[in-house]
């Protein structure tokens, strides 16, 4: 039915294309999202889609969707016009996988894939058997390391995001919409996606392929769409655009490529970890960090790095030891750790970075109000010192706040949040900060400069502990690679010895 | 543990329960003297709560039961239904009484209880709160609201013979049968009426709050009120506080005086009528419940149908001029 | 930018945080222009007592809603504390001591919710549903079910008045200033709208998360038994029913004010404007001598159009910011200094 794709990009099918996105504009509340958006999508074909937060690439998926009406311009389906609603893509063989999962934490992965179809056909009532025997199979095909009857709610987020596919290919779609799929995922299972996203433009679907990660762009598809400010700026094959070019395509600028050169750290030992557990999986785990060192922390989804992170910040029970600059410290306690100079900024930025309903200046000062009191009794707040101190955070991690300081701090973009999370903890230089997945779903230009900030931070002397699942950026930032294995410390590798597969054998349990 | 231990067990704990639910709030028996008389009969009366008129009704069937010979076993359910349902299913199964004597905290809830009552073949007697269904109802005495709200207009009407008369209407919890019988009766009496003008009819929810705030409003709105229906003297606290503030309280012959009838017959009401800052009360016939609760409960337990099944007791018109001779009859002037 | 653009601009930003004060504002006028008797200086004032002990009991319950919590028990605590004051051991002791002991009452049952919503998983709906009823049955043993007169000393402060200014009005002026105050200026009241905001993020920022609920229930059971002195003085005796029901009135105050019941967002000023609200519409129904049985329909009416009005707004309001914040600023520079609410 449709042609094999050639590699050099150009699509042979001579059907209308699957997904056809024609002069699509829409504005909200006055603002404008996409204006006059245009790129086709074809059978066996993998179009990428790139661009900052903001850009629009959420809101064009979502007019793929149907979950938005554009205001202009049509979308249509294999040739036939967009009916409205979120049913006819649907109804027209167009699944999206989402970012944000749609799912249901309490029901069932079989019931969560089913979603749409859970009676048993020909009958009234919803069978488990029958939930049973249709998600196993399309389970197996996404490589689900669980099964039909596990309860979402108990999966980690890369596990959510396989069923998320799952329910997607459930549907058998001739097209699928994909967005940041590989976001929480770790390098095995991106193997995973990217074979099935391989195989679906083999067998003749049309990939609609969303994502920040350049590298598997480069990989998978055959087109690459850049959307900067709502609008289209280039739609060129694959082959035609090196990385560079498409990052400034992106941002609208040149910028600076590759990691910022590393200070050598100092001889003092600014946290010593010996013997840790956090009572579940992870235990006897032991190692320093120097003053000034970049300590990244690698392994596969569920080796227990953040596990890791939370019993040294007082997170998750007290086995072990830790010692902050030689003074032992006390465990169990997050304001312990706060008062030794530590700092954590976590995995879920929207939930525990900031508050997405209050001012930005208020997640910003929250970690130590004391020092804008006017009077430290009655903890009356200086209301000129807090807006200078939290203009100083701001400046210093370089925050772009349209809304001034004042918005809700859901106002920002990812990136943003992930200043803001950082950014809090810098009213006294900390003496360690601790760093959960710092820079996932983020867009090129932030990550670059919380790349710079973390190695200015750490040349000023402040040790980082980075947890990462993207490879290359611990490879990148990282004086020394611990790996984590199955809960343990498998071994710490230094920035000479650390390549992709000596941090993979480890990984995987395999001997140093 | 083997099935008939699980069993006994899990009597044993529903007994222990039910016992402990009916001891919640139960007096004593009274009357518990060494009968002689194998045979004296109990009478277990359930009260939906306890306080001064309900004091008064107990009273009431006291003293009617004692000359009747009866001793009376009492319980209150702190206007929880479901504890009154259990108290009543107590008082019925395990005290094995005679016959039972109701003020339903919920009238449509409490025909399980009369059905029970049916099935075990023990009279069941309302009083002072109608109860839905009168099927499983051997003898129902409650006030006549309607008439009580008539008796008040009769006040009014007399009194307006000789000035005419602005008043503020208050209303209580709209949902209560007492309630709107009282108003419809007021209102139906003084349909027409020339010199008898209602200017303001406010809500209170027989809440004390909302008839403080609401005179405040009513009066507020028209300075030239003069004359107010007060439909239970549970509310004549708040309404003298009302009349305190905007320094309109005054007793008779005070120009400023402001004509003031209520329903029920407390103390409150007593005492103000004492002070003569209010002109007519209209008492709750806490005595003629009694009486006729007690003297049915006679003709049921004979065996013989009581006739009439259902009577609505008139209240006791109690105002300045007849205050000397009729006080003694009210319950809220008993000291 | 001439005058009349800042004007008309803070004027905007002011109606757009508190909505309710334009609402309130064409209340008055349309029921002055309605009814002769209204505007007068005697009426307003009768609102302004009528509204004191809501303003005060619902400042309270501000603080626990903004902790994404919420406190059914208010309603009984009133009863409990007025029960408290009338009983035998309280009522005959100097004023002063009196008001002493009944706050501290307050301030003990509001602990009691507290330290059960922070220490243990069970919803603070259910905690004070379950308290709801132990502070009633409390208050219903104290007071026998019986109506209870106050002595001539402990009306003062419902009835009183100071430079002409009613007692009542005075002390809710305080403590919704002092309420304020503490909520926007103070540490403590930052850290309660962290924890409703983000319980998390809260926690791994070092707050002391159950201090912090404690501290905001043990407030709420302490205004509610000022409102409880202040309304108990004026009605001159304790009833069995004071305060039936009261928990929906101050929660809609709260509501209408604009805090939202998810925690994180709300302001003392609105709650103080939604107490208003209510209370000029309470009066303005008895003023319209409509029908008894609309009164409630119109209450629960003007809570539905302000919840309803107040959505929409934040809404499009959130999503409009959010493109804002989110488009890339290539043409200026990393950081710039913008107009800040």
């Amino acid at each position: 039915m449709f042609e094999h794709l050639h590699h050099d990009g150009e699509p042979t099918a001579r059907q209308p294309a699957v997904i056809a996105v024609g002069n699509v504009s829409k504005s909200f509340g006055g603002i404008s999202a996409v204006d006059g958006v245009s790129f086709t999508v074809s059978g066996g074909e993998v179009v990428a889609l790139v661009g900052e937060n903001g850009a629009g690439k959420s809101t064009i998926k979502n007019i793929i969707g149907g979950t938005l009406r554009p205001d202009s311009g049509h979308v249509s389906f294999g040739g036939a016009p967009a009916v409205e609603g979120v049913g006819s893509a649907k109804h027209s063989g167009v699944a999206t996988v989402h970012q944000e999962t749609s799912l249901f934490p309490d029901l069932t992965v079989a019931e969560n894939i089913l979603i749409d179809r859970l009676r048993s056909p020909g009958r009234a009532t919803v069978r488990a058997g029958h939930l049973r025997r249709a998600a196993t199979p399309v389970l197996q095909r996404v490589g689900a390391g669980f099964g039909p009857e596990a309860i979402v709610r108990d999966l980690s987020a890369g596990q959510r995001q396989l069923v998320e596919i799952a329910k997607a290919l459930a549907a058998d779609p001739h097209a699928i919409v994909f967005d940041e799929p590989t976001a929480s995922l770790n390098l095995v299972e991106r193997e995973l996606i990217m074979g099935i996203v391989e195989q679906l433009r083999a067998d003749g679907v049309a990939v609609l392929y969303i994502s920040h990660y350049l590298e598997e762009i480069a990989r998978l598809s055959q087109r690459v769409v850049v959307l900067r400010d709502g609008r289209v700026v280039a739609d060129r094959p694959t082959g035609e655009v090196d990385r560079a070019r498409l990052e400034s395509l992106m941002v609208g600028r040149e910028l600076a490529q590759g990691y910022p050169p590393l200070a050598p750290p100092r001889d003092a030992k600014a946290l010593s970890v010996l013997d840790l557990g956090d009572g579940g999986r992870v235990s006897g785990v032991s190692f320093d960090i120097a003053e000034g060192e970049i300590f990244g922390l690698a392994g596969l989804m569920g080796s227990g790095r953040t596990e890791v992170a939370r019993a040294i910040f007082g997170l998750a029970g007290d086995i072990g030891r830790v010692e902050v600059s030689g003074r032992q410290l006390r465990r169990g306690s997050v304001r312990a750790c706060i008062d030794a100079e530590m700092a954590f900024v976590t995995e879920d930025r929207r939930h525990e970075g900031l508050f997405l309903d209050r001012p930005i200046r208020e997640s910003l000062s929250i970690v130590d109000l004391d020092s804008v009191c006017r009077s430290r009794r009655i903890g009356w707040l200086d209301g000129g010192s807090e807006h200078r101190l939290t203009h100083e955070l701001a400046s210093k991690v370089h925050l772009v706040a349209r809304g001034g300081l004042g918005a809700d701090g859901g106002s920002l973009s990812g990136g943003n949040q992930q200043k803001v999370a950082i950014g809090k903890w810098l009213v006294k230089r900390p003496r360690l900060i601790i760093l959960d997945e710092p820079t996932r779903g983020i867009d090129v230009g932030a990550k670059a400069e919380i790349y710079r900030l973390l190695v200015d931070l750490a040349r000023s002397g402040t040790s980082i502990l980075l947890i990462s699942s993207e490879m290359e950026e611990v490879l990148g930032l990282s004086h020394r690679v611990g790996v984590m294995h199955d809960g343990r410390l498998a071994g710490i590798l230094d920035r000479s010895q650390a390549t992709q597969e000596s941090v993979i054998r480890l990984a995987t349990g395999g001997a140093p | 543990m083997n099935r008939f231990g699980v069993a006994r067990y899990v009597a044993a704990v529903a007994v222990a329960s039910l016992t402990l639910a009916g001891c919640g709030s139960s007096a004593s028996s009274d009357g518990s003297d060494a009968a002689t008389s194998a045979k004296k009969r109990t009478i277990g009366v359930s009260f939906d709560l306890l306080n001064a008129i309900r004091q008064a009704e107990k009273a009431s069937i006291q003293k009617a039961a004692e000359a009747a010979g009866y001793s009376v076993v009492f319980d209150v359910a702190d206007q929880d239904a479901q504890k009154q349902a259990s108290q009543i299913q107590d008082l019925i199964q395990t005290k094995k009484v005679d016959a039972v004597i109701v003020i339903a905290q919920d009238g449509q809830q409490i025909a399980s209880s009369a059905s029970l009552a049916k099935a075990r073949k023990v009279p069941f007697l309302a009083i002072d709160r109608a109860v839905a269904d009168q099927q499983n109802v051997t003898f129902q005495i409650t006030g006549d609201p309607v008439a009580d709200g008539k008796a008040v207009a009769d006040e009014f009407l007399a009194a307006a013979k000789t000035k005419p008369l602005k008043v503020l209407e208050l209303v209580g919890g709209l949902t209560d049968q007492n309630a709107i019988g009282r108003r419809d009766g007021f209102n139906a009496a003084l349909a027409g009426q020339p010199n008898i003008t209602i200017v303001s009819q406010v809500p209170t929810d027989w809440n004390p709050t909302q008839a403080l705030d609401g005179t405040s409003n009513a009066l507020q709105k028209d300075p030239t009120i003069n004359a107010i229906y007060i439909p239970s003297d549970f509310l004549l606290p708040s309404v003298q506080s009302a009349l305190t503030a905007a320094k309109k309280l005054a007793p008779i012959g005070d120009p400023k005086h402001i004509f003031m009838v209520t329903i029920d017959g407390d103390q409150n009401g007593c005492k103000a009528m004492q002070a003569k800052t209010l002109d007519a009360d209209i008492a709750t016939p806490v005595e003629e419940f009694g009486k006729q609760a007690i003297a049915a409960v006679t003709t049921a337990v004979g065996g013989k149908p009581v006739d009439p099944k259902t009577v609505q007791a008139k209240g006791l018109t109690l105002n300045q001029a007849n205050f000397a001779t009729t006080s003694s009859q009210v319950w809220g002037c008993a000291s | 930018m001439n005058p009349a653009t800042v004007v008309h601009g803070r004027l905007r930003a002011g109606v757009r945080r508190e909505p309710l004060l334009p609402v309130l504002v064409i209340l008055l006028l349309a029921l002055a222009a309605s009814f002769q008797e209204f505007a007068t200086v005697a009426n307003f004032r009768n609102i302004a007592v009528q509204a004191s002990p809501l303003i005060i009991a619902a400042v309270g319950m501000t603080y626990v809603i903004m902790t994404a919590g919420i406190d059914l028990s208010v309603g009984s605590m009133l009863f409990l504390a007025a029960a408290i004051e009338s009983s035998q051991a309280i009522v005959g002791l100097p004023t002063a001591l009196v008001f002493a002991a009944v706050c501290a009452a307050g301030a003990l049952m509001g602990l009691l919710n507290g330290v059960a919503v922070a220490f243990t998983q069970v919803p603070a709906l259910i905690v004070t549903l379950a308290t709801m009823q132990v502070f009633r049955g409390a208050g219903g043993h104290i007071t026998g079910q019986q109506n209870i007169n106050l002595p001539a000393n402990l009306l003062g402060i419902g009835t009183g008045s100071l430079l002409g200014v009613p007692t009542p009005v005075l002390l809710a002026v305080a403590v919704a200033l002092a309420g304020g105050f503490v909520f926007s200026r103070t540490t403590f009241g930052r850290y309660v709208q962290a924890v409703g905001s983000s319980p998390d993020a809260a926690a791994n920022a070092g707050l002391p998360v159950r201090s912090v609920l404690v501290g905001a229930y043990a407030l709420a059971g302490l205004l509610a038994a000022v409102a409880s002195l202040t309304q108990t003085a004026r009605l001159g005796a304790v009833q069995p029913s004071i305060g039936q029901g009261y928990e929906l009135t101050v929660i809609t105050a709260v509501v209408l004010g604009g805090t939202t019941l998810f925690g994180g967002r709300g302001s003392i000023g609105g709650t103080v404007l939604g107490a208003l609200v209510l209370t000029t519409v309470q009066t303005g129904l008895v003023f319209s001598g409509a029908s008894p049985y609309i009164f409630d329909i119109v209450r629960g009416s003007v809570l539905l159009a302000a919840v309803l009005a107040a959505g929409a707004r934040w809404r499009n309001l959130a999503h409009a910011v959010r493109l804002t914040g989110r488009r890339r600023p290539s043409r200026d520079g990393p950081y710039n200094s913008a107009t800040s609410a």
